[in-house]
């Protein structure tokens, strides 16, 4: 996924430091597979989605918040039947630096807040044959660490987060079937999350950044009925400072 | 930048490992047949109320399916077995749509269709495509035939208007013959102008386990007035073998009303509301009841719901366009 952003970067000109605003254009690829509808994962990209993004970087502190907007059309293998996934998606980090032996090296430990609301709608030959509207609200509270590498005006960033505990209330159809799902507090042992993103960052004036990022994330819940999501998204992005 | 590579590393050896993620059916009519018989075996909700041995079913049936039965094959035997349930909200359809099926229980339409029916029995008609009214001729009575409830909720709304409208007639006709179902909000928001106060019209019941019967406790449904204006004069419900679904649902709601009587011929009856749809591994789709729908008195409308005046059109009467349901109908609502 390539996406294309723009960020105005707060207070200093430094790669690191301060305010960032970053609004961007990009493509998205995505695979869901709900076993409610179908056994298949259905698989879909998207140009462009939409993100705009805040991060602020202190001396020992990182806060990186990102809001992205997909609008989904993910075909089985058979291309008559379909998902529609309207998911606006928010992910807030804050992670503490632990080691800066050199000042380019660092290594930071934190959480991350993962949210989403998926509003989807499954069509089968083309035709809603059965209503499966189904919507779905998701946070997830992780564990994050990221590794930075700073060297002139470049900046490495890999961060990996290991989800906790997820809160999930999926509603339609497949709240009906399986009764009493609202609001259910899903542990470990039926929940699943992964999510890296790795980025590098170049300053190329005073004014402007030039970045490149990945981002994977794969989660699922085991229960009322098994539902994966596996997207990954690779960005490229110019940035303004003021 | 060592440290960098391990932590991908691990995330990718982690991802990897999700095969219930990663892995797809195989396409053979021996899992497309499972696929399809575990489906209404997990939720179908009315096993135990038609007495139906799903498992003697598959005892039947799977044995017909192997690596050599034509997808013609597959289809009548996936068709069979929806015989077996009679329920018209289940179905099973074909890719690129060539084909589909669901039960219908065939009886006497009892219909004549609108246009003769408003060149005969009405003054000018008006309304949209969902709902169509109009006073009956040289009579204190108004008629409204909802053809279904699948338009656009907007159409509903007009409701309101007729309500208005029709504020000084005796009563009210209401026709849902050949309705075949469609939103239940839209049912709803007609019913809800013809309701005195809030009342109870149903009861659903879902499967919870794997059990067939293990079902959730009664849960009840209310119909409540809405709207400026509600008519609660007499009211005379219309039905046929083709009323269906959300129709049945708006059915129960008016039968709810202690001033309406329903006449004419059985609902379609069969499971409530709100199938599921699954594809299955060749493509095809079908959809699952996953709902039973009761009335307030608990009894599952399997076989359509009686009205209160049971009464027909002849095949002499179709032809010569007398609609002998909808002259009761006016006889009582003066």
């Amino acid at each position: 996924m390539f996406f294309l952003a723009t960020e105005i970067i707060a207070q200093s000109d430094s790669i690191t430091k301060k305010n960032q605003i970053g609004f961007g254009l990009g493509l998205y690829q995505a695979k869901i597979k709900n076993a409610l509808v179908s056994d298949f994962g259905h698989k879909g990209t998207q140009i462009p989605a939409i993100q705009i993004s805040y991060k602020r970087i202190s001396k020992s502190n990182f806060h990186n918040l990102q809001i992205t907007y997909t609008n989904l059309k993910l075909y089985s293998p058979y291309r008559q039947n379909y998902t529609t996934d309207l998911r606006p998606t928010l992910a807030y980090s804050y992670l503490r630096k632990l080691i800066d032996p050199t000042q380019q090296f660092s290594l930071y430990l934190g959480l991350t807040v993962f949210g989403y609301a998926s509003f989807r709608d499954v069509r089968f030959n083309n035709e809603d044959i059965a209503n499966n509207y189904n919507t779905e609200y998701t946070s997830m509270l992780s564990v994050s660490s990221m590794a930075t590498y700073k060297i002139e005006k470049n900046l490495f960033e890999v961060q990996a987060n290991w989800g906790g505990v997820s809160f999930n209330q999926r509603t339609g159809y497949a709240n009906k079937v399986a009764a009493e799902t609202k609001w259910q507090l899903q542990s470990f042992s039926n929940f699943n999350e992964y999510s890296l993103r790795m980025a590098y960052t170049r300053a190329v004036s005073k004014k402007i950044n030039l970045r490149i990022e990945y981002n994977f994330q794969f989660h699922s819940f085991i229960k009322p009925e098994y539902l994966g999501y596996l997207s990954n998204c690779l960005t490229i992005s110019s940035s303004f400072k003021f | 930048m060592k440290y960098i590579l391990i932590l991908t590393a691990i995330i990718i050896i982690i991802t990897s490992c999700k095969k219930e993620f990663f892995a797809e059916p195989e396409n053979s009519n021996e899992v497309v047949f499972e696929q399809f018989w575990k489906g209404f075996d997990k939720y179908y909700p009315e096993f135990q109320s038609k007495k139906i041995n799903w498992d003697s079913v598959y005892a039947i049936y799977r044995p017909q399916v192997n690596s050599n039965t034509t997808s013609k094959q597959l289809y009548d035997v996936m068709r069979n077995m929806l015989n077996v349930l009679q329920d018209r909200h289940s179905a099973i359809y074909i890719a690129g749509y060539d084909s589909s099926y669901r039960y219908n229980r065939v009886d006497s339409l009892n219909w004549i269709g609108f246009d003769n029916l408003k060149n005969k029995y009405l003054e000018t008609t008006k309304g949209n495509e969902a709902v169509k009214y109009a006073k009956v001729r040289n009579e204190n009575v108004g008629y409204i035939y909802i053809g279904g409830f699948e338009f656009d909720d907007n159409n509903y709304s007009i409701i309101d208007d007729i309500v208005s409208e029709f504020g000084n007639f005796s009563g009210i006709i209401i026709d849902v013959r050949q309705n075949e179902g469609g939103a239940l909000r839209n049912a709803e928001t007609i019913a809800s102008r013809f309701a005195d106060q809030k009342r109870l019209y149903k009861y659903n019941k879902l499967r919870t386990n794997t059990l067939h019967n293990d079902l959730t406790d009664y849960l009840p449904y209310y119909i409540a007035p809405k709207g400026n204006k509600q008519f609660t004069k007499k009211i005379i419900l219309i039905t046929n073998s083709s009323s269906f679904s959300a129709a049945e649902e708006l059915t129960l709601m008016f039968k709810s009303f202690p001033y309406v009587l329903h006449i004419g011929d059985e609902t379609q009856g069969g499971s409530g509301t709100t199938p599921i749809g699954i594809e299955l591994a060749n493509g095809w789709a079908y959809r699952v009841s996953s709902i039973q729908l009761l009335t307030t008195n608990k009894q599952p409308i399997t076989n359509g719901i009686e009205p209160n005046i049971k009464i027909g059109i002849s095949q002499q009467d179709i032809n010569l366009n007398n609609d002998r349901i909808l002259e009761k109908a006016i006889e009582l609502a003066k």
